[in-house]
């Protein structure tokens, strides 16, 4: 195979099929030396999978990844990762119970010492019967080198010396070095962040990838975060691929970033170009979104203003609420303030060193939909758990129909009337769809009623009937966030949670989940309604909220919301 | 430098001394004896489980099947060359050699079964070592239980009694050493970097089938060497020595020890292997004999189950974590200074 000079990673046509799941098509990707490559896309477009796929997580279905000249796809991670492709990971993944300088010591693996060399393998592996004679011979080599520890060697220990030197250097560049001796859990988010960069860089990559590494990061870390990439890059000579959700973040280094969408690539440019593309920013924010801008655009005069001052905006100019569709068909303004179900004062969630909600405030009152938006990692499921009881709030309040349930648990908060649909659906995928109904009215025990909101609900979906003996784990994705709602209505709930319920769904399934959330809301439950769609959430909302790195940075009616150039700073990372 | 050869050797030559010390002054108390040969097999078990269950965080449920595998192979080895005597040795040496030859022998052999068990369950993720494990402890028992040559239920008699305090003690500081060295090694790391994420472990280039099915082989090694030893010293062996129970009771030790630390297994291998007995004497005292005495001696086993029941309520992580007896003292260590 011929490879083009200074290409070190290559991914040719590649194509993953999980089930019936197109989970990535296509993706063709290069990373030279000294790239800084960014890769983009909502929720579930498939850029993990990508990941998983470069770094031999999954195996392709079709297509070759082509890593500094060897073929990987089919070899192990661990293998990958010594031709020279090291990554970290979106949710963080240290050895949380080791010290910092060990994390980084096991990545600096020592070389081997064969007995026997590659050629005795090769040589092996030709006899009758090879495969067993290399392995044996493998076995021997890596034996040998747990006896040298165990004899502790001279070797062995100038090795073990050699290891901690190159550790604590690798550590002073990270600026972790005084923090070596502590254990890994014990550092606060954003050093752990890096540590896992270090530790990546520990194995001598030539090329790293990053998955999401400003997540959960304040303004401050990232803009730390992106000198340290770009230095990184120049001193280790290193090719980059980024994946992450921070829109400055990427727009700001990244010199050619990739987006993806439902597996798909849907563009491939420069920041500038991808900002424009009107297929980026329908994947973002939904096609109407970008109707709404348009027609708003041709009658708002002043924006040309906007458009001089902020040339790379151009396509799309800040502008104020249109008339037309703040005049929502179910503007309850003119009527008398229904009374509160629900209201959150200053809630702080926290993870260990991470706080993903800095005191958010928000009300729900009775027969509202109100509307949760934000970018991933924007804080909106932790807002959700911390209110159904999942998770304990680490600050501040919540009231519950007049009643203080901070820090209640989930199951003394169903019967009371909440009802939380989580994200990834949470169904029971071995049971039938009739039975996850039914336990969805687990606390009831009046039959005929049961039987008879049952019925309701396959009236809703009537698919859910035709499947109703049916394994829940058998049913497409759009099924099982039908069932996902429909167990949660079973409950009867004054307040409904849900938690993303388009998320990876086709979109005329979509419209039907959200057409029948429209008259569940209009049957007097109140909903709380988290979503990535934009769009989609805020023309259905009463009132939207806006978060961002854990706050609230806007609210209001959501049609209104819908056209603010908060809710495009909050996806796009204009700003 | 140049004398660092001498660092592998060293804990053996201070150790040595002490052991022939000692296994020469208490030769007329056959009862310390056994009860000290005892728990030191235990020890050997309990450290050497660790190894797996412990440093390296998978679940292995069949350790007795390996110690078996050790015992009938020793004990049959020796059995068979009861009468032989190596030319140029006097007696007591060439039986000493015999004997450390089939302790290793024992030992490599469950080290093969251990290999063959490990390496496919060891490819998987998750509960299926402990199945496999719990399967092949039962396995080995019935076949014991049903071969003709090997004695079936009545078990492997007529062993020569070779073993001492000297060598089963030297074997379980052997394993400590050996234990102790591995974690602080580089492939020792690897071992607690699969224990802590083995996703990212593999993500990291470490070969993580390869370091786990290497740790069960050391791990099933000491098995065979304890089993080995306990076939040495005990009149019999039979197929009830090595059931799910003794299985089950090394899992104790650790996990009341604190999974991960050696010292740990350590200290609690002796203090369960010797709570039963010093209960007995305690609950008894002064009572022997009588009606009363046989009542107390009832309370034995609840109160030890009590004693674990208290022990993981108030301390669920075991006795040290995984931490080691010597962490417990406050160590200089260079303070962070803030950035």
């Amino acid at each position: 195979m011929t490879e083009t000079t200074g290409v070190r990673l290559r991914a040719d046509h590649v194509s993953i099929r999980f089930g019936g799941l197109l989970a990535l098509s296509d993706f063709s990707l290069e990373i030279r030396g000294g790239d800084l490559k960014g890769l983009i896309g909502p929720n579930g477009a498939g850029k993990t999978t990508a990941f998983n796929v470069l770094t031999g997580v999954y195996r392709p279905t079709s297509g070759a990844v082509v890593v500094a000249g060897m073929r990987a796809d089919g070899k192990k991670p661990h293998q990958i990762n010594r031709l020279g492709l090291a990554r970290t990971f979106q949710n963080i993944r240290l050895f949380k119970e080791l010290s910092v300088i060990d994390n980084v010591k096991v990545a600096s693996l020592s070389d081997t010492h064969p007995i026997f060399k590659p050629k005795a393998l090769a040589r092996a592996g030709r006899l009758p019967g090879g495969d067993y004679w290399r392995a044996a011979l493998e076995a021997s080599n890596n034996y040998y080198d747990w006896w040298r520890a165990l004899l502790l060697s001279p070797g062995y220990l100038r090795e073990e010396r050699e290891i901690t030197e190159r550790s604590e250097a690798m550590l002073s560049v990270m600026g972790l070095w005084h923090r070596r001796h502590e254990v890994a859990k014990s550092l606060p988010y954003g050093e752990q962040r890096r540590l896992e960069i270090a530790r990546a860089l520990a194995t001598k990559p030539k090329v790293l990838l990053l998955d999401e590494p400003a997540a959960g990061m304040n303004t401050k870390e990232k803009a730390d975060l992106m000198v340290l990439i770009r230095e990184l890059r120049d001193r280790f000579s290193l090719g980059v691929l980024v994946i992450e959700h921070d829109m400055k973040l990427v727009m700001g280094i990244c010199e050619v970033i990739t987006v993806l969408d439902h597996g798909e690539t849907i563009a491939v440019g420069t920041p500038a170009e991808v900002r424009r593309d009107p297929k980026v920013i329908e994947a973002y924010l939904g096609d109407a979104f970008v109707e709404a801008q348009k027609a708003s655009t041709a009658k708002s005069a002043p924006s040309e203003a906007m458009t001089s001052a902020h040339p790379e905006m151009s396509a799309h100019p800040e502008m104020s609420a249109h008339p037309e569709i703040s005049a929502h068909p179910e503007d309850r303004s003119a009527r008398p303030v229904p009374e509160l179900i629900l209201e959150a004062k200053d809630l702080v969630v926290s993870y260990g060193a991470v706080t993903a909600v800095r005191g958010i405030s928000l009300a729900v009152r009775k027969g509202q939909l109100v509307a949760l938006i934000g970018g991933n990692g924007a804080g909106k499921t932790s807002t959700l758990r911390a209110i159904s009881g999942m998770i304990k709030p680490a600050g501040g309040s919540v009231r519950f129909l007049g009643e203080d349930i901070t820090g209640a648990k989930a199951h003394v908060l169903v019967p009371r009337g909440m009802a939380h649909a989580p994200e990834g659906r949470g169904i029971f995928l071995n049971l039938t769809v009739e039975e996850n109904l039914m336990l969805g009215a687990y606390l009831r025990r009046d039959a005929a009623e049961i039987e008879h909101d049952a019925e309701r609900c396959y009236g809703l979906f009537p698919i859910l009937k035709q499947r109703r003996r049916q394994v829940a784990g058998t049913l497409s994705g759009g099924e099982q966030q039908m069932l996902a709602l429909s167990r949660a209505l079973m409950n009867r709930p004054r307040l409904l949670l849900l938690d993303e319920p388009s998320l990876g769904l086709a979109p005329q399934i979509v419209d039907t989940i959200f057409e029948v959330l429209k008259d569940v809301n209009a049957s007097g439950v109140s909903v709380l309604l988290v979503e990535q769609n934009a769009h989609l959430a805020l023309s259905l909302a009463h009132v939207g909220y806006v978060l961002e790195t854990g706050q609230i940075v806007t609210e209001g009616p959501g049609p209104t919301l819908l056209t603010s150039p908060e809710i495009r700073k909050a996806y796009l990372g204009e700003s | 430098m140049s004398r660092e050869w001498i660092k592998g050797p060293l804990p053996v030559l201070v150790v040595l001394p002490i052991l022939s010390v000692l296994t020469y002054a208490t030769t007329d108390m056959p009862f310390f004896i056994y009860l000290a040969s005892i728990t030191g097999v235990n020890v050997i078990l309990a450290v050497s489980l660790n190894i797996v269950n412990g440093i390296t965080g998978q679940f292995s449920i069949g350790h007795a099947g390996f110690m078996a595998v050790g015992a009938y192979a020793a004990g049959y080895f020796s059995r068979a060359l009861a009468g032989v005597q190596l030319v140029f040795l006097p007696e007591v040496v060439s039986d000493q050699v015999i004997f450390l030859v089939a302790v290793v022998f024992g030992g490599m052999l469950a080290a093969l079964f251990g290999f063959l068990v490990g390496l496919p369950s060891l490819r998987l993720r998750g509960d299926y070592l402990a199945i496999v494990t719990l399967g092949f402890g039962e396995i080995i028992r019935v076949f014991l239980q049903n071969t003709e040559a090997l004695g079936r239920a009545l078990g492997l008699r007529g062993i020569p009694q070779r073993s001492s305090l000297l060598a089963v003690w030297m074997a379980a500081f052997l394993t400590i050493l050996v234990a102790r060295r591995i974690v602080s090694s580089s492939h020792g790391r690897s071992l607690l970097a699969i224990r802590e994420d083995e996703v990212a472990a593999e993500a990291m280039g470490v070969d993580t089938t390869g370091y786990k099915v290497r740790a069960f082989v050391v791990s099933s090694f000491f098995a065979g060497v304890a089993g080995a030893l306990f076939a040495h010293f005990v009149p019999i062996i039979n197929p009830s020595s090595f059931t799910f129970v003794k299985s089950m009771e090394i899992v104790v030790m650790i996990v009341a020890g604190g999974l991960g630390s050696t010292t740990g297994a350590v200290l609690t291998a002796i203090i369960l292997t010797l709570l039963p007995e010093q209960l007995r004497t305690v609950l008894t005292s002064g009572a022997e004999g009588t009606d009363l005495a046989q009542r107390v001696d009832q309370l034995r086993m609840p109160i030890y189950g009590a004693t674990l029941v208290a022990l993981m309520l108030l301390r669920p992580q075991g006795l040290f974590g995984t931490r080691e007896l010597w962490d417990l003292w406050p160590r200089s260590q260079p303070k962070a200074s803030d950035p």
